[in-house]
């Protein structure tokens, strides 16, 4: 079951996970779904199952606030995002998903003490009182299967 | 709540800055910038442990550095922030950061001889201290601002 078409250009994705806020361009998305319709039998390594689109099935992955794998769901789970990472899609397990139209302009970096090697974090972004995570589906896929998931690069 | 740190004690040229179990190091009196009571910080994710937090200031976003938990502590929430200036690791211009401390830092004012050698501080203290001095009977570590605020990996 679709849940949310996402086309409109210029916007981008803002997902809730626990505390975290990831913001993702618009045009890496392809679909939101429930989380409940995704499939937890014999999951990839790192993954919590799978989701169909396009005639075939994508693993889903589950992160925490801190961005580790998870492979327990927690029951504020309720979307999976489909991503598109080059002729290739995964799942991202989500609390909540909006659609941001006004995207501030000033960007900050993340201090040079919290950078990690390979973090998918692009900059950060003051939204609503909170900050936000800026990050693609492309460094995304990476990160995840950096840390033990099967995905992307 | 922001304070702006007074310079009036001429005669001091140091702070005392509170870590808590950590215990206490130094900077001088010119480093420290502001003090923040009671802060809005923020939790980032894939952040070293003692790094979690970043603070708003001046229209910047400032690491909030732990030295307790760098240290081998445990997490605390923020009460009181202390920010600074510092020089980055390779030179440049001047750069800022925060550190979280247990109680409001002291003026003290420090001679030459009180100066000591390094290897009188804990190991843990060493790679994060430029020089030290003895106060108290205690040698205090001065803090290497442009390495703490380094990126882990350097």
């Amino acid at each position: 079951m679709s849940m949310m078409p996402i086309s409109a250009p210029g916007a981008a994705a803002l997902l809730k996970i626990a505390g975290m806020h990831l913001l993702l361009p618009q045009t890496d998305i392809r679909t939101v779904e429930a989380a409940a319709d995704v499939d937890t039998n014999e999951p990839l390594t790192g993954s919590v199952g799978w989701i169909s689109y396009a005639q075939q099935r994508w693993p889903v992955y589950c992160l925490s606030e801190d961005l580790e794998l998870l492979t327990r769901v927690p029951p504020a789970c309720r979307v999976c995002v489909l991503l598109a990472v080059e002729a290739e899609y995964m799942g991202i397990l989500a609390d909540d998903v909006s659609i941001v139209r006004q995207i501030p302009q000033r960007q900050y970096e993340l201090p040079a003490s919290m950078r990690r090697a390979g973090s998918p974090v692009q900059y950060l972004l003051s939204m609503d009182d909170g900050i936000v995570c800026v990050s693609c589906a492309r460094q995304l896929a990476g990160y995840i299967g950096r840390t033990g998931g099967v995905c992307g690069d | 709540m922001a304070t702006e740190i007074k310079r009036g004690l001429s005669r001091n040229n140091a702070w005392l800055l509170d870590f808590g179990r950590a215990g206490c190091a130094a900077v001088g009196t010119l480093v420290l910038l502001e003090l923040i009571d009671q802060p809005k910080t923020f939790v980032l994710p894939d952040t070293p442990q003692y790094c979690r937090r970043v603070v708003f200031w001046k229209d910047q976003l400032l690491a909030v550095m732990d030295m307790n938990v760098r240290l081998g502590g445990l997490p605390e929430p923020p009460k009181l922030l202390a920010v600074a200036g510092y020089q980055s690791s390779s030179g440049g211009e001047t750069r800022f950061g925060a550190l979280m401390l247990a109680s409001t830092p002291v003026a003290v004012s420090v001679g030459n001889s009180q100066a000591c050698a390094l290897s009188e501080l804990s190991s843990v203290w060493q790679p994060l201290a430029i020089s030290c001095f003895e106060h108290e009977g205690v040698p205090v570590p001065v803090l290497n601002l442009g390495r703490i605020f380094a990126s882990p990996g350097d």
